[in-house]
């Protein structure tokens, strides 16, 4: 009597035929209607089941506990029960992080939904547009629970908001092996998550840390201020500083990528190209290898490649490299003078050095005439006129013939003089690029804007560079400053005739320095 | 005017192709027709099909169903624009759940769907076909025509309506192992191969979805 197995089968195939659908459909078809139909299509089947209790629908119903009076939120009050079996939550909504994340709540909530598999708290007054998701995901925040960790919730994705507060024992709470999507945001904190948690986040498999950085907490105070040059203002110093380290190493990133084969692959030994970046978000730049940076607002890079070893050093810690063709980044730090000093001298063999927006301090009263040894294998360079003058006294006389590009950001015209000293000391120059920092003058008549000294500056470098040379000048200009880019080019060109003829070639260009096609031209 | 230049259009650059169906019918498809299926736009662009000659073979779908397609497309290849696209919902200050709108079913198209039925699972043929095709507004209206038809039922006439059988707890597919196990326990020789296969699988209608 075979027949039981038999019909049962033929039985099972004949259900699976009427709804042919799969799934997705079923739950696009599903995303037409209401939650009261939701509830009444969720008992037809378990295929209609699974396929109404996906995330898509329940993630826009939001469990506000702010409006339940805390008394009702207990497991005996039967509204309460009643209102949880109807819904599937995910995202619950609250200002008393305390009470949701005590132990008989997670319980009385976990008992009603039992698929409940990750839950994302909102706080009340949460200001959470500025980052943009592509999924229907919302940034969260997830408090510790006063209890020991709860074993009956397993969380999958877990979001912390303000790890300026956070605690230790609440980060290792929330890192239990489950923890599949860790979000990770920050409002500048001052020092690193505990070592404890770092070596944790380690441990885990397919987890994606991303570190967003909350612009919006920076701008306190900005109601008073309209424009965006006191909007700037507004920042506070430290929080600038970081805002600027962050979007230099976007860029630094962007260049690698975009010619790594050039610039990586051109030093000697470019396995162990060093980038030193002196930043404060250290681990994350440690993982870049494994995961890439994420900077959330802005963009997600690719994993950089192995061979490029990232080494976080503090400047302190430069003190102690020596002898490697390294490309050292040092950029919106401050340092004492001494131990760049000292910094520079060990630096025998740098090919890469930017130090432009490097600020030194603590320089000794005695010493009236600090200087700077030039390194001697530098190829590429990009400095600020601070330091140039730094460098202009070093004693050393005999001359730099490695320099191949010299990058000068924040230019004062003031500064030509300095400028000047600068360049006889080297021989080898192809590439000058220099960004000026003030803004010209507006002439209304000819509807352009006019640089006083400009002539005067390029004058100066074809006066102490080699004539011989082959020579490119790239003279940046203030973006939106100019209006009629071209006259001015034609302008220029036609006062320096013989630029066309001999082997200099002169740009003013209006576009971001930073984005200068130099890197791709260096070597 | 807008015609005279479609027409000309048509005529100038044949963008005419041939698709062939499940059972071996053939039909010719047009610029309307192709714009508006990705599948299609994907396969010329992939395949780079010179002479018009070969037919396409589309093994999934019926030759009633592709010619309910292609009708289809031709009565909507002006409104391509017009569809809105579902994706961009990501707003973050929504708090209440929306379902999308189901209401809006021109009446073209209600008479157009009216042709297919739940009984003969021709409306399911034609929202896989739509799906398969990935014509977005044919598949839009499939889903809304069935979501229409499901709204404010319970959950016994939905079962109803899709012909799904139902077993309490402790009947049917649910009565308790140990009554079948036994009537079976002496005839295990008697089984095929296949059969023991059919035993193997645990008869489940979960299988269909984790």
């Amino acid at each position: 009597m075979m027949v039981p197995t038999r019909i049962r089968y033929l039985d099972w195939l004949d259900r699976c035929q009427l709804p042919s659908l799969p799934p997705e459909i079923w739950s696009l078809i599903f995303s037409y209607l209401s939650i009261k139909d939701l509830k009444t299509i969720r008992l037809v089947s378990k295929l209609f089941y699974s396929c109404c209790t996906c995330d898509n629908f329940w993630f826009n119903i939001i469990f506000n506990v702010d409006k339940w009076e805390q008394s009702s939120l207990s497991s005996t009050n039967k509204n309460y029960k009643l209102w949880l079996k109807q819904y599937t939550l995910k995202v619950i909504r609250t200002s008393n992080i305390k009470l949701v994340t005590s132990h008989s709540f997670m319980k009385t909530l976990k008992h009603y939904n039992k698929q409940l598999k990750s839950i994302y708290i909102l706080p009340a007054n949460s200001t959470i547009t500025l980052v943009k998701s592509t999924k229907k995901r919302r940034l969260t925040i997830m408090m510790k629970p006063e209890s020991p960790p709860i074993n009956a919730l397993k969380f999958k994705n877990v979001s912390i908001e303000n790890i300026h507060h956070y605690e230790k024992e609440q980060l290792e709470w929330m890192l239990s092996k489950t923890v599949k999507h860790l979000k990770l945001t920050y409002t500048f904190s001052p020092s690193e998550p505990p070592m404890t948690f770092l070596y944790k986040l380690e441990k885990l498999k397919n987890l994606t840390v991303i570190f967003v950085h909350n612009f919006s907490t920076l701008v306190i105070g900005q109601q008073h201020h309209h424009n965006f040059y006191n909007f700037h203002q507004s920042f506070d110093a430290y929080a600038l500083m970081n805002l600027n380290t962050m979007f230099d190493i976007l860029q630094i990133i962007f260049k690698i990528t975009r010619c790594d084969n050039t610039l990586i692959f051109s030093f000697k030994h470019g396995y162990y190209s060093l980038l030193i970046f002196c930043g404060w978000f250290t681990h994350h730049l440690r993982d870049s290898n494994r995961r890439g940076l994420t900077f959330e607002p802005l963009i997600q890079t690719q994993p950089i490649k192995d061979y490029i070893l990232i080494m976080i050093v503090s400047l302190e810690a430069g003190e102690t490299i020596v002898d490697h063709n390294i490309c050292v980044v040092l950029r919106h730090c401050y340092g004492k003078f001494d131990v760049f000093k000292q910094f520079v001298k060990n630096l025998k063999s740098i090919t890469y050095f930017d130090c432009s927006t490097l600020q030194l301090t603590h320089f000794d009263p005695i010493d009236t005439n600090p200087a700077l040894s030039i390194p001697s294998t530098i190829a590429v360079w990009d400095i600020s006129s601070r330091l140039m003058d730094l460098f202009n006294n070093s004693s050393l006389e005999q001359s730099n013939v490695s320099l191949k590009s010299l990058a000068i950001t924040n230019f004062n015209l003031n500064d030509i003089d300095i400028l000047e000293t600068f360049l006889t000391k080297f021989y080898s120059l192809t590439i000058v690029c220099i960004a000026l920092s003030s803004i010209g003058w507006y002439d209304p008549i000819s509807d352009n804007i006019f640089y006083d000294r400009l002539d005067k500056l390029i004058e100066a470098i074809l006066k102490s560079t080699q004539q011989n040379n082959r020579l490119i000048i790239h003279i940046h200009v203030e973006n939106n400053s100019i209006l009629n880019t071209r006259n001015i080019i034609d302008d220029y060109l036609r006062q320096f005739e013989y630029d066309q003829q001999s082997k200099i070639k002169l740009f003013i260009l209006a576009n971001n320095y930073k984005s200068c096609f130099r890197y791709e031209t260096i070597i | 005017m807008a015609t005279n230049v479609e027409e000309t259009y048509l005529y100038s650059s044949p963008t005419t192709f041939k698709v062939s169906s499940k059972d071996g019918e053939i039909f010719d498809i047009d610029d309307s027709f192709i714009n508006q299926s990705k599948t299609i736009k994907n396969m010329l662009n992939v395949l780079d099909i010179a002479d018009n000659h070969m037919p396409i073979p589309l093994q999934n779908i019926k030759g009633t169903m592709l010619n309910a397609a292609i009708v289809f497309c031709k009565y909507h290849k002006n409104d391509l624009l017009s569809i809105p696209d579902d994706e961009d919902e990501d707003d973050f200050e929504r708090d209440a759940y929306e379902p999308r709108r189901s209401d809006d079913i021109s009446e073209w198209d209600k008479e157009f769907i009216k042709q297919f039925t739940v009984e003969e699972g021709t409306l399911f043929d034609i929202i896989m076909a739509a799906n398969y095709l990935d014509i977005k507004a044919l598949l839009a209206v499939g889903c809304k025509t069935i979501a229409n038809m499901v709204r404010g039922k319970n959950s016994d006439q939905v079962r109803q309506m899709f012909n799904i059988s139902y077993d309490p707890p402790g009947e049917g597919l649910n009565t308790p192992r140990n009554s079948v196990t036994s009537k079976e326990s002496g005839d295990n020789q008697l089984l095929t191969t296949q059969e023991k296969e059919s035993r193997c699988k645990t008869p489940s209608p979960e299988l269909m979805y984790d």
